[in-house]
């Protein structure tokens, strides 16, 4: 019995320590995990949202957007999108909680098209001619290009949408610059003008 | 909140303002509970994104989270047909079209038989047992209008105000009209065309319908009952809370839970309740309420609560005329056409059995220019129109000058029009939402093409180049009716004529909900004037 005891002893003795190890050796390896891998995301995930353009989308994402705008609404003897200030308007409005279901089916658009422009023509969409942007925008709108997450007509529908109220809606949005979105239907605008 | 009132009334609109104020000013203790927030008139800004597009009057995507199927169409998701979520709710934002009912509108079973598919009922009060809340309601507010010209009611008071200043179509539409031999009159409106008590006169700016008055001219409850109501000190109001749960023991109600604006569950004890959240929300909440003895739903014993859901049955008509039509200043005058028509309420057709349409009012389409692009940019198959052809249609459609009519048709209640509770949708506190079906009945879509085709004619007599009929499937969610009806028979109705539960002694519904038919005249004055007779029958029944 004394033998019992005392090997049950040691036996308890050595599982204390082989707890202590256990113990010793996860903590360091989660503590590792965070100091490598963890802190280091976070920081530049912070990183990030202070130098880019806007926090959800970026500088290239935001120049495809600009470029489709121009072609729903285009210039011609009135302005167009881009020169009423569509690519302020997506900066702001993109980022606020309005869009946020829509944001990732924005991106999704971008990647197709581009990835369908440079298969046909090796650049990237907004550097293409008005004539191959157009045929991408119909082919999107068609589903017709590549294989795509969402419904791309919907979502071609939804940059419409955007596109229109960031050429209508009041400057302090960030489009319609100058109001001078409003200039196309100044002769049909039945009220008065708005004063925010 | 342990404190007891006499009152509580969840909704702070057309049916929960009025009562609210009358009992507060006859002494008792009354609470109103509103989900949306307390504006001022300076919050009110002329910016069609914020008010019209975004969630300035309506609760956001996941507060206001709905299922909604239009005809055969699947159900989609969305803060869809909210009227108005905030003190004051829609009347905030509506244009101020008050009629009143004819007599003989409240018995179109009697007057017309059962019409098949079709669920309507006579109602259990006549326009006698409203008059004199009209009244009051028109002295309390102010009516702007011509009582002598209204048809089809009689001993109608002179208003308090004359009708407000017209625009240059109205001449052209008396006299197109008068050659057809219809009516026209100046729309009555619940806009001041004058100072009235302490507020001022509308300033014309043409930005009423979906947006809120800058100046207090216009009759929102925020400004006339709500306000009243405060200043007695027997009422307190609480914005940003939602109710969603009423506690019952018994057949009394005892609690009401409810989020407050910091989302924290509270809730609020009383003798009676009131319920005027409008149509849906109101049928939700007693449907969220069920219990043990009400397992389908609170106060819903008769199966009806959330059935023979109406709507105003749309029919909109745009007129086109060339510019030369009038003098280029013709918006200086004033840009209401304050002209409108009664003359459709009866609908004599050989392709119709049920002959009921209604209230045609003439109005300059709203001056909205996102909506109007965003109208031009939808081809006649629903495809997608961009690019030069776009702002193509754009100036083909801003080279005429428009008029457009807004007809309320009596939408017929059927089995297919109601609402239920979503089985997996949740809305932001993890509520079951509202799960809507809107089909009209195939004798409101005849109805709503014949009178398109009469008023096109209305609009070629007073030289419109051309009329187009917006033959939309669906409809405004604006003003919303049925779902609890009240009747005599408990089997078929939720409430009884004095809009009091049968299942639950102290609860009371004065929204929309109660009506058992659609209207042909909108319905926020006829709301108004049913809620302070309840409260009258209230404060003199203990």
């Amino acid at each position: 019995m004394k033998r019992l005891l005392k090997f049950s002893g040691n036996v308890g003795r050595i599982n204390a320590m082989n707890r202590r190890f256990f113990l010793a050796v996860t903590a360091s390896v989660l503590a590792s995990v965070i100091l490598t891998i963890i802190l280091p995301f976070r920081l530049l995930k912070k990183i990030f949202k202070i130098f880019s353009i806007s926090p959800w989308l970026n500088e290239h994402e935001i120049k495809t957007l600009t470029s489709i705008a121009e072609c729903i609404y285009p210039k011609d003897n009135d302005p167009g999108a881009s020169e009423l200030g569509i690519k302020e308007y997506f900066i702001r409005q993109l980022k606020t909680r309005y869009y946020e279901k829509d944001l990732s089916k924005l991106k999704n658009a971008v990647f197709i098209l581009n990835s369908a422009s440079l298969s046909i023509s090796g650049v990237s969409f907004y550097q293409n001619s008005k004539k191959i942007k157009g045929s991408l925008l119909n082919d999107l709108a068609a589903n017709k290009i590549g294989r795509y997450r969402y419904n791309a007509s919907e979502v071609f529908s939804i940059i419409i949408d955007i596109t229109i109220e960031g050429c209508f809606s009041h400057p302090i949005h960030g489009g319609n610059k100058s109001k001078n979105g409003w200039e196309i239907i100044k002769t049909g605008f039945n009220g008065k003008w708005f004063d925010v | 909140m342990s404190e007891k009132y006499d009152i509580c009334v969840i909704g702070s609109g057309a049916g929960g303002a009025p009562i609210a104020c009358k009992l507060a000013q006859k002494g008792l203790k009354v609470i109103i509970l509103e989900r949306g927030n307390l504006y001022s008139a300076k919050d009110f800004i002329k910016d069609e994104l914020t008010a019209c597009r975004r969630d300035f009057f309506f609760p956001d995507h996941s507060r206001g989270l709905r299922e909604v199927k239009y005809g055969s169409n699947p159900y989609i998701s969305g803060n869809h047909l909210w009227t108005g979520a905030c003190v004051g709710g829609g009347t905030v934002r509506m244009s101020g079209f008050f009629f009143r009912m004819r007599e003989e509108d409240f018995s179109p079973l009697s007057n017309y038989g059962q019409i098949p598919g079709a669920t309507q009922r006579d109602w259990p009060i006549n326009y006698n047992d409203l008059q004199k809340y009209y009244n009051e309601i028109e002295s309390d507010i102010g009516i702007s209008g011509h009582a002598q010209s209204i048809p089809g009611i009689k001993n109608l008071i002179p208003f308090s105000l004359p009708p407000l200043k017209s625009h240059a179509f109205s001449i052209l539409i008396d006299r197109a009209c008068g050659d057809m031999g219809y009516h026209p009159f100046p729309t009555p409106r619940a806009v001041l065309s004058r100072n009235y008590k302490d507020r001022g006169e509308c300033s014309y700016t043409d930005f009423c319908g979906s947006y809120g008055c800058t100046t207090g001219a216009k009759a929102s409850t925020l400004v006339t009952y709500i306000k009243t109501a405060m200043e007695t000190g027997n009422a307190e109001l609480l914005p940003n809370c939602c109710v969603y749960k009423l506690e019952c023991s018994g057949n009394k109600i005892t609690e009401a839970h409810f989020f407050n604006s910091q989302d924290i569950p509270n809730k609020v004890k009383a003798r009676i309740f009131i319920l005027a959240c409008s149509s849906i929300e109101t049928a939700r909440l007693l449907l969220n309420s069920k219990n043990l003895r009400f397992p389908h739903g609170l106060a819903n014993s008769s199966g009806q609560v959330g059935k023979n859901l109406t709507f105003q049955m749309p029919c909109t008509v745009t007129a086109f005329f060339k510019k030369s039509i009038l003098p280029e200043n013709h918006l200086e005058g004033s840009p209401f056409v304050q002209r409108c028509l009664q003359d459709f309420h009866n609908l004599e057709s050989d392709r119709l059995i049920y002959p009921r349409a209604g209230t045609v009012i003439f109005l300059l389409p709203h001056p909205n220019p996102i909506n109007k692009v965003m109208m031009l940019s939808f081809g006649k198959r629903g495809q997608r129109i961009w690019g030069i052809p776009l702002k193509q249609r754009i100036r083909d459609y801003f080279n005429y000058l428009h008029l457009q009519s807004d007809s309320f048709i009596e939408f017929l209640p059927n089995p297919e029009t109601c609402i239920t509770l979503s089985k997996d949708k949740r809305d932001y506190w993890g509520i079951p939402v509202a799960k809507i079906s809107i089909k009209p009945h195939e004798e409101n879509l005849k109805a709503a093409e014949i009178l398109a085709l009469k008023i096109s004619e209305i609009y070629h007599n007073m030289g419109a180049v051309k009329a187009v009929y917006n033959n939309l499937p669906f409809t405004a969610g604006e003003l919303q009716h049925g779902t609890c009806r009240f009747g005599y028979d408990p089997q078929t109705s939720v409430l009884n004529p004095l809009c009091r539960s049968h299942d639950i002694n102290n609860l009371y519904v004065t929204d929309g909900s109660f009506m058992p038919s659609g209207l042909p005249v909108p319905s926020t004055y006829t709301i108004m004037a049913n809620s302070l007779r309840i409260a009258d029958f209230l404060y003199n029944n203990g």
